[in-house]
């Protein structure tokens, strides 16, 4: 497939991923999911393609009955989508247990539509106890027997790992993306990115390769600028990264849910499935909802933002995320004392983009002037960000 | 105008009570190290080993009903922490960052955490804070959360957690555990249990003895004292007093006219006028679901598999067809008229589902419910004259059925 097209596929779904996905994928049965903790592998062995629920643009009315204004625009915009009938095409959805919005959606979703297929994952919420991994191993076999039962479907362990061997495919290839800055935009990296978790992985592995050989010694827009670190939950909606770029900003890192959390870390082929997902479930980077013994979440994050070389730290903290919202606390305290530039842009159901578009200029211009890069390639880049407007 | 207010004769021996609690933490240690603990943790455990317990969640109620905890929710905000967070959250990290502000000074400085998720998420994060802050070493209790049956798997992976916590304390402490004392400050812990479960029983007389800012405010000593002797004897006096208004026909409510049930955390900070301005109109509420999150007990037998069975089978740790279903059995014991829903800001784990369970609630009863928002804390979350019209209009509606 030349790039053009394929990168017009992955846009294409990224900006209207729900509607008519079972017109693209005819004869293929979708599971919905929203977190990084699903046990992907899982669910395609069943048989069914996982496809990642995100908030999206759009208004929020319906789900009004069902939620109230405290509430994360991820809950209550999926609502949305959920009852306006656009989430018709699953077979079911996979809730698993972060924090205590998800944890009520579940149910909320269970009780608004009694004919949708709700399963559940209670994944443990400290991942260093003595008996996490078994616990966890345990409510993997629940689930699997869950699936089984209302699939028709027996997992083998060969077919998980084959499944596991796919995603860890695609974990290699979207860590391959995220590593080579060079070859493709900021925004087409990202729209690749969510493209993957809402396509079937057979789909985009290849699609993935191809882009990135062909993509193999081309210069992409830009290699200066202010570089930037994204932290936060979902980022569904490249515009963030888009408006980054037409700044002359580039995003060098992350720790997104949508981001390195969703394909850090391999699952160990080799080992027995089920422990292997485990394992690797405790091991990754984890989201803010999780406790370790240890801080491991601080601690990863601190050295990942400076072995990337970043300038500055972008926190996109979901209003009303509980967990998020007192990570930034802590997380902020640590990127002054890595003397980064910071600034928090608190996201809801629809992103103000004309007073983000100031916010992040001023942004970006001071941590030019912060690392003394010259009044004039600044100028440059303004005037780089105007064409391509 | 006001009602009269028909005070417990045991509302002084519950202040003593409660004074020497926080007066222990703050003056009378005697060496004994002090831990932060969530409403929900196995405090058994740590009573056994004698160490002083005290609870940032009742210190933010008292806050809450001082009507103080706006001040130091600023303190938090000014550190960084989102005005969207738990006001219970934002008034005791305040209290830890600025203790000159914090009534009595604050809580003790803790030498140990225990959190368990098993009230909501929040707690691990404010603990983690307050953790950060003081530099001690916290112990996260983690009880998977329960949408349908309780497994088996989860079980043994909260009871394993149990013995881990033992290790913890032994070694943050340098203190043992000794399982006979263990055992014993179970049975006190099932004693008050038991006694407050018929307190709450007791209310189903008509007319009803007690109004729920009565619960609520005689509710402390189940969640700081628990699994003492000195909460076994306050629970036996208020029993005792509340039966004998029962058998003397006394109400908490002069005429009685409306039965009503409560859901969610209360508005601490205007506890009494909020369910004055219900009294009023002759509207009492004969019971609640939070108070009675503290009436179940610790099965007999194995005394660490009972514990993992309380404390991961609370009801805030499970899902809302079971919170329904709870609701329903509550509306036909206590034989209830309607149920006011406190859509409460600071608590998700509550407040999220609660239109879901009013309808089915409602339907399954044919009982009215009314839903108010507001916050258990904030008084700035709080539209006094939007939340009057809806209680009028819902009294009103309950005196024309």
């Amino acid at each position: 497939m030349p790039k053009a097209a394929a990168l017009q596929e992955c846009l294409d779904l990224v900006s209207a991923p729900y509607r008519d996905w079972q017109a693209q994928y005819p004869g293929r049965r979708a599971i919905g999911y929203f977190c990084t903790y699903a046990p992907l592998e899982l669910l395609h062995a069943t048989g069914l393609v996982p496809v990642r629920l995100m908030q999206s643009a759009g208004p929020v009315a319906l789900a009004n009955a069902h939620l109230p204004s405290f509430c994360c625009a991820l809950a209550r915009a999926t609502t949305e989508r959920m009852l306006s009938e656009e989430f018709a095409f699953l077979q079911g959805v996979l809730f698993v247990h972060t924090c205590d919005t998800m944890q009520c959606l579940a149910d909320v979703w269970r009780m608004a539509s009694p004919q949708l297929r709700v399963y559940t994952f209670s994944a443990p919420t400290v991942l260093d106890h003595a008996e996490s991994k078994a616990y966890c191993v345990a409510e993997l076999h629940r689930l699997a027997c869950a699936l089984e039962r209302d699939y028709g479907a027996s997992i083998s362990s060969e077919a998980l790992r084959d499944s596991i061997r796919l995603y860890n495919e695609q974990r290699r290839l979207l860590s391959e993306l995220h590593g080579q800055r060079r070859q493709l935009s900021d925004t087409d990296r990202w729209s690749l990115t969510l493209a993957g978790m809402l396509m079937p992985v057979e789909d985009h592995n290849p699609l993935l390769r191809a882009l990135l050989d062909a993509a193999a010694g081309v210069l992409a827009d830009r290699d200066d600028g202010p570089s930037v670190y994204l932290v936060g939950a979902v980022l569904d909606d490249p515009a963030i990264v888009q408006l980054i770029a037409e700044l002359g900003g580039r995003v060098v890192g992350d720790d997104l849910c949508t981001g390195r959390r969703y394909f850090d870390v391999l699952v160990d082929e080799e080992a027995e499935p089920y422990a292997a997902l485990a394992e690797r479930a405790l091991q990754r980077q984890p989201c803010p909802s999780k406790h370790s013994q240890r801080d491991e979440r601080r601690l990863r994050l601190s050295r990942a933002i400076r072995d990337s070389g970043a300038q500055g730290v972008i926190f996109l903290l979901p209003k009303f995320c509980e967990p998020h919202a007192f990570d930034y606390v802590t997380l902020s305290n640590m990127v002054e004392k890595l003397g980064l530039g910071q600034l928090l842009i608190e996201t809801d159901v629809t992103l103000p983009r004309e007073a983000l578009r100031t916010r992040l200029q001023a942004f970006l211009e001071m941590l030019c002037q912060k690392d003394g890069v010259s009044g004039e390639r600044r100028q440059l880049s303004g005037l780089r960000a105007g064409k391509s407007d | 105008m006001g009602i009269r207010y028909r005070k417990l004769r045991t509302a002084g021996e519950l202040q003593r009570l409660m004074r020497a609690h926080y007066l222990e933490g703050q003056y009378l240690r005697f060496g004994r190290p002090v831990a932060w603990v969530t409403s929900g943790a196995p405090v058994e455990i740590l009573r056994a080993m004698g160490i002083l317990a005290v609870y940032p969640e009742n210190y933010g109620a008292l806050c809450g009903a001082r009507r103080c905890a706006v001040p130091l929710c600023r303190q938090s905000e000014a550190a960084g922490y989102s005005p969207d967070l738990c006001s219970y959250a934002r008034t005791s990290l305040g209290a830890v960052f600025d203790p000159r502000q914090a009534p009595m000074g604050g809580l003790p400085r803790p030498n140990l955490l225990l959190a368990c998720n098993n009230i909501c998420g929040t707690v691990i994060k404010w603990y983690e804070a307050i953790g950060e802050h003081y530099g001690v070493p916290l112990f996260v209790f983690d009880a998977p959360f329960i949408h349908d049956e309780v497994q088996p798997h989860a079980l043994d992976y909260v009871e394993q957690q149990l013995r881990e916590l033992v290790h913890f304390v032994e070694t943050a402490t340098h203190r043992r555990l000794r399982w006979q004392r263990l055992e014993e400050v179970v049975r006190l812990s099932n004693d008050t249990v038991s006694l407050w479960g018929e307190i709450r029983t007791l209310c189903q007389a008509r007319p009803p003895p007690l109004n729920v800012p009565d619960l609520f405010v005689n509710m402390a000593p189940i969640v700081v004292l628990r699994g003492t002797r000195s909460a076994v004897h306050f629970y036996k006096h208020l029993r005792d007093e509340v039966a004998q208004r029962v058998r003397e026909g006394v109400g908490a409510v002069p005429e009685e006219r409306h039965r009503l049930l409560w859901d969610n955390i209360p508005l601490w900070h205007r506890l009494y006028r909020f369910y004055n301005d219900f009294a009023q109109h002759g509207a009492c509420f004969v019971v609640d679901t939070y108070t009675g999150a503290w009436s179940q007990a610790v099965p007999a037998g194995d005394v660490l598999g009972g514990l993992a069975f309380a404390y991961a089978t609370v009801m805030l740790n499970r899902s809302l067809q079971y919170r329904v279903e709870e609701m329903v059995k509550l509306v036909l014991e206590y034989n209830v008229d309607g149920f006011v829903m406190h859509n409460n800001r600071s608590c998700k784990p509550y407040s999220l589902g609660q239109y879901a369970i009013k309808r089915q609630v409602a339907a399954r009863t044919g009982v009215p419910g009314l839903v108010i928002e507001a916050d258990m804390c904030d008084t700035r979350s709080f539209a006094l004259e939007a939340v009057n019209t809806r209680v009028e209009a819902f009294v009103e509606m309950l005196a024309a059925r």
